[in-house]
């Protein structure tokens, strides 16, 4: 166990001097969630609108204000998850030669994901600084968290695509797409009819836009609920790349080509 | 020679072995364009034109369809472009000690890059069609197919540029989304009309988009403001050929 510990610690020392060395570093965690929220409050309308939360609680308020938060969140899921998509891609082949070194896969991915996480808690510290100085919140910490969940579960959702599907102009879009679709239109209350929908729940960005809705408006804040739905994803999400070494992926992939042969 | 058909085949070739690239054309239309009518609202926007008022005035979801199809169509053009050139550029010294011109490379990387944009922007009217019919079919096409045209150029430049993959889509995908999905959408943005945002690349595109879809009385029609869509491909095919001549 204290072998594990003293692996993992090793492994992240070293790829957070190999990430930090990456230009694109920069350029992504501070200036691309930056520019995204400045724009997003730069053009908004100062519509008064009305929306629910998920705790039955209404929400009349403008809907500039509305998207400075939910920009916010926006603005370092796209980071997150591109950032950690590019560079997990990128390191496949250092994981390989660690494979070989001895080092066991989980301790190369835990070990990688927490320097991920390091570089990206800046950018999403960065983000709430402007968020908060383009609008005070009533509860900033409660902001604080919702951006801390979207940074942790988008770098596990590129992190997951970065190890299963290392290709990166597919993986780019599919992370950009998804995190532009949950966010902006699916968890996001300007989405409209689908807006609350049961199974809008399951996705990854829902629980931090109800937490930052209701700590960027409301007194009060129940964090429980969105920081434990928003933890269980992040660790599905971490989960999933080790289930070919359990054999659950390959027990499930057979099982999916007897279906479709069967079918046939 | 202008262009070389082995070459054009070879360079195509390469490009359609990346299958989910060539899936991504087919699946993103219908997710972004699903995703635009499943999450707007059916209010009607008051959207004004040169000052006047677009009569019937439509709502937020045909809006959004009409320009997610032009940020969906830019995505995939930028990005293509983007990385076919990327790989070319490692091949490019070989291509040329073979005794392919420099300008025979370029020409056929324009020539993919318009088939691409072609087959992009026919797929997006095919998914937009099921949500959405503008007033003026040509309109609407020749928007979409100058959108792919002015983004795959900007792709061109970045990857003729940049030395870095990662930046060179950064600054496409952020460019593409803020511009045609943020910035110039009126349902989200207060200054979509500004004169200024003249600098940004969809400007001409999205209106001629706004004009050809939704046809409004008492202003002028979408192909007026198609020289300008063209000004500007021009100023970017300069640059290009500014950059190419400097890299070789």
């Amino acid at each position: 166990m204290l072998k594990s510990v003293d692996q993992t610690w090793e492994i992240m020392l070293s790829f957070l001097k190999s990430v930090v060395r990456q230009k694109t570093v920069l350029f992504s965690s501070f200036i691309l969630p930056f520019f995204t929220l400045w724009s997003t409050w730069w053009v908004t309308a100062d519509i008064p609108m009305a929306f629910r939360l998920y705790d039955d609680s209404v929400l009349v308020q403008s809907m500039l204000d509305i998207h400075i938060f939910t920009g916010a969140l926006t603005a370092i899921a796209i980071t997150s998850g591109i950032l950690s998509f590019l560079l997990t891609a990128a390191n496949q082949k250092n994981a390989q030669r660690l494979r070989i070194m001895g080092y066991p896969q989980s301790v190369i991915n835990l070990g990688w994901f927490l320097a991920l996480l390091i570089i990206l808690v800046f950018g999403a510290i960065g983000t709430f600084i402007f968020a908060i100085y383009l609008l005070w919140p009533k509860d900033p910490i409660g902001v604080f968290i919702a951006i801390l969940l979207t940074t942790a579960i988008y770098s596990a959702v590129g992190y997951l695509i970065g190890i299963l599907f290392p290709k990166v102009m597919e993986g780019t879009l599919i992370v950009l797409i998804f995190s532009f679709i949950d966010l902006m239109l699916i968890s996001n209350p300007m989405g409209g009819e689908v807006y609350l929908s049961s199974w809008t729940y399951y996705f990854p960005g829902f629980w931090p836009t109800q937490l930052v809705m209701r700590a960027g408006f409301f007194t009060s804040s129940n964090y429980l609920t969105p920081v434990l739905y928003s933890l269980l994803y992040v660790f599905i999400l971490l989960l999933m790349p080790n289930l070919s070494k359990l054999g659950i992926r390959s027990q499930f992939s057979t099982y999916i080509k007897k279906v479709t042969r069967n079918a046939i | 020679m202008l262009y070389d058909v082995t070459l054009l085949k070879s360079i195509g070739l390469n490009f359609s072995r990346e299958k989910i690239i060539v899936a991504l054309l087919v699946v993103l239309p219908f997710v972004m364009l699903t995703a635009a009518t499943a999450t707007m609202p059916d209010q009607t926007l008051d959207i004004k034109i040169e000052g006047v008022s677009i009569t019937p005035a439509p709502t937020a979801k045909s809006v959004s369809v009409a320009l997610y199809a032009l940020t969906t169509v830019g995505f995939i053009a930028a990005l293509t472009t983007f990385f076919i050139n990327f790989q070319l550029k490692k091949v490019r010294p070989r291509l040329q000690i073979a005794g392919y011109s420099s300008t025979s490379i370029t020409s056929a990387l324009i020539i993919i890059t318009a088939i691409v944009s072609t087959i992009v922007t026919l797929t997006v009217l095919f998914f937009g069609f099921l949500w959405f019919t503008p007033s003026s079919l040509i309109g609407y096409t020749v928007s979409l197919v100058m959108g792919a045209i002015i983004f795959s150029t900007i792709g061109l430049i970045l990857s003729t540029v940049l030395e870095s993959k990662e930046l060179g889509i950064y600054i496409l995908l952020t460019l593409v989304l803020l511009d045609t999905g943020f910035v110039e959408h009126p349902f989200y943005s207060r200054r979509w009309d500004d004169p200024y945002l003249i600098i940004l690349p969809a400007h001409h595109v999205v209106r001629m988009v706004m004009r050809s879809s939704f046809a409004p009385s008492g202003v002028s029609p979408w192909y007026r403001l198609l020289p300008f869509a063209l000004f500007y491909e021009a100023i970017l095919i300069a640059i290009l050929l500014f950059f190419v001549k400097r890299k070789s």
